[in-house]
């Protein structure tokens, strides 16, 4: 059974000036370990279909099975904790917390999960060794460069160890040697952890180190 | 990373305007914790005057006297209770009074009095409107003819000093007597009322004309031969109830009441001159002095919440806009899996520790406040005269009121909680895609 399934799904947005289909059939799978770019131009649905699949995103129409839950069934509280548990988010402007140290971002996630300090503490430390920032763990996102911030938020997507991790641009706002760092680290946790990531992206460079490509085009997917 | 450090954290994003908040919430807290000082500083002085000028601050009595001022319940066993009162070393002084229901006539007008009868040493050393003689002197022994009248009723009769006014009143026999009495002193009371409710006569000429004593109790009983009750005072006021429970628990009330009691059950009535020894404080005497007490606490409460609902909505209103600014982090922490619970945790926290931070340092210096202008006072010379009308002294002297600050601590952790109430339902509606959409 694939990690992820997406049968015909749809999102039309509803406007005064009409009816815009953002995702307009997609059906699709993702298997377990995957690291795979939902590529296409800007306008074309991509982060649209990444949040149904975050279930940040009611679709209009269709159904999204995680490990055989159809997540569009599930009433709002469950979906918050079931994001909790299972998913890991990655945003283009990072969304660090901004009172909270590098630590304690990349611990946040198994602390709502109530997880003891000391258990949360390890991993988040383990994570941060892992994308090289031990050494920033108690400074503050101000104290961090983008590229570092980002860093964090890959490492915060991963402390609960999800069953995916979705990066929405995740490379937008970084420079060439930022992300080529940031790309080597999600490649090693992909390969260490076995954590599947799914992209939104046009960065080519993304695309270069994607093993998979899901090229999307006025919200369906392009056939190749 | 706990709710509350992030909390706390979250308070100081913005640290301009978080003092701005917390140093409003002490000015408030200062201001409403010096005004219930000030406030309760003067009842105080008013209860104290009235407590000084007649009331006094405990009183034995028998109940029948107590419930209908029967003439004929005086008190039993005079001496013994006297020896009881002096032996109690919370007592500082006493009076026994005798108190009599008349009609003082003069050349141009009539009133219906309360005539004490008393023993003028003690009652001056009890009551200060004993002392406050304005004109001529207080009475100087037990069985002259002679009387003090307050300046009101003074000024009503047109009598003055050495003219001749005429008591009647009915004796415990049932006769109606009337008796020519000289005004030896006019005394100035805490109120006007006062003075034309009350006057003082000589126990003993009042207590033979109303047949309360013969000349052999007179030889028997001492120094103090003849009263209807025992006006005392004590060291704190304010904390009497141990002293009224040692003296009811004094031999010369315990025997009496016992023997009282079972005089009750077998004869199944009250004789008049049988009847319980009741002790009562000042609270139980005046009432309304004690609920003026109840009802100044009570405004004073009602005045700090309306200062505090005043900062409530700055808290709000502090609130609302640290929701708007971090819209697109709500959002993100919702989508993150922040459930709706944990989320309410956190604004409601972040609005009391906001509204908490400045309580301690209002109270302090509230606080602060009230011990320095106890010591030195407040002069009010500009309100001088209308304050003397009540008999209080144009000087307060506030008073720290601790007994406020759990009240007002709770005051402000619901007002907080209230006010955190529509900034968290704003931030719970946040849609987390649309929040983190916002630049």
């Amino acid at each position: 059974m694939a990690l992820i399934e997406l049968k015909n799904v749809f999102k039309v947005y509803e406007s005064q000036a009409g009816s815009v289909t953002a995702v307009g059939g997609v059906s699709t799978s993702f298997e377990e370990g995957e690291f795979t770019a939902i590529v296409g131009p800007s306008g074309c649905g991509k982060t649209t279909l990444l949040n149904a699949i975050g279930g940040l995103d009611q679709p209009t129409q269709g159904e999204i099975h995680i490990d055989g839950v159809n997540i569009v069934a599930l009433k709002d509280r469950n979906l918050i904790d079931f994001r909790l548990q299972h998913i890991g988010f990655v945003f283009q402007a990072y969304n660090l917390i901004p009172v909270l140290t590098a630590l304690e971002n990349t611990a946040f996630i198994l602390e709502l999960q109530g997880v003891g300090k000391k258990e949360r503490d390890a991993r988040a430390m383990e994570l941060l060794e892992a994308v090289g920032l031990a050494d920033r763990a108690h400074n503050r996102p101000n104290q961090l460069s983008g590229g570092q911030q980002q860093r964090v938020a890959v490492a915060r997507a991963l402390a609960s160890r999800p069953r995916f991790v979705l990066a929405d641009e995740p490379t937008a706002n970084l420079d060439s040697k930022s992300t080529e760092t940031l790309l080597d680290i999600m490649a090693q946790l992909n390969d260490k952890e076995k954590t599947t990531f799914i992209f939104s992206t046009h960065d080519q460079r993304v695309i270069d180190r994607a093993r998979r490509i899901i090229p999307l085009e006025d919200g369906k997917i392009k056939s190749v | 990373m706990n709710t509350i450090r992030m909390a706390w954290r979250n308070i100081w994003r913005s640290p301009w305007r978080s003092a701005v908040v917390i140093g409003s919430m002490s000015l408030g807290v200062w201001a409403g914790i010096t005004m219930i000082g000030w406030a309760t500083g003067l009842n105080d002085a008013r209860t104290m005057s009235m407590l000084d000028d007649n009331v006094g601050h405990g009183r034995v009595q028998s109940a029948a006297f107590m419930e209908s001022q029967d003439p004929r319940a005086i008190l039993p066993h005079l001496p013994a209770i006297i020896e009881d009162l002096q032996r109690d070393s919370t007592v500082t002084a006493f009076a026994p009074r005798v108190v009599v229901q008349v009609m003082i006539q003069s050349g141009s007008g009539a009133a219906p009095m309360m005539a004490l009868g008393v023993y003028p040493e003690a009652e001056q050393s009890v009551f200060s409107a004993a002392r406050k003689v304005v004109q001529g002197s207080f009475l100087q022994d037990l069985e002259s003819d002679e009387v003090v009248i307050g300046e009101e009723l003074a000024k009503r009769l047109e009598v003055g000093i050495d003219d001749r006014v005429v008591l009647t009143f009915q004796d415990v026999l049932g006769e109606v007597h009337s008796a020519l009495y000289y005004v030896a002193g006019v005394y100035d009371g805490a109120s006007n009322l006062l003075e034309e409710m009350m006057l003082y006569v000589p126990v003993l000429n009042i207590s033979r004309q109303m047949h309360l004593v013969d000349s052999l109790a007179i030889a028997e009983n001492g120094r103090f031969p003849v009263a209807h009750e025992l006006c005392f005072r004590v060291q704190e006021p304010y904390a009497m109830d141990p002293s009224l429970a040692h003296l009811e628990a004094q031999d010369s009330l315990r025997r009496w009441n016992v023997f009282i009691r079972s005089q009750i059950e077998s004869l199944d009535q009250l004789a008049l001159d049988g009847t319980p020894l009741v002790v009562r404080g000042w609270r139980s005497i005046s009432p309304e002095l004690g609920y003026a007490d109840e009802v100044m606490a009570q405004s004073l409460l009602l005045f700090m919440t309306i200062i505090l609902l005043a900062m409530a909505f700055g808290i709000l209103n502090t609130m609302l806009m640290a929701i708007l600014e971090r819209t697109r982090e709500l959002g993100m922490l919702m989508a993150i899996g922040m459930n709706k619970r944990k989320l309410f945790a956190l604004i409601v926290l972040e609005t009391i520790l906001l509204s908490f931070a400045g309580l301690p340092i209002g109270l302090a210096l509230g606080h602060f406040t009230l011990a320095l202008t106890a010591k030195t006072g407040i002069s009010l010379k500009g309100v001088e005269k209308g304050m003397a009308e009540f008999g209080i002294d144009s000087t307060i002297y506030p008073v720290t009121v601790p007994e406020f600050y759990l009240p007002i601590a709770a005051l402000v952790f619901v007002l907080a909680f209230l006010s955190a109430l529509y900034p968290a339902r704003k931030a719970l509606k946040l849609n987390p895609i649309e929040s983190m959409r916002v630049l």
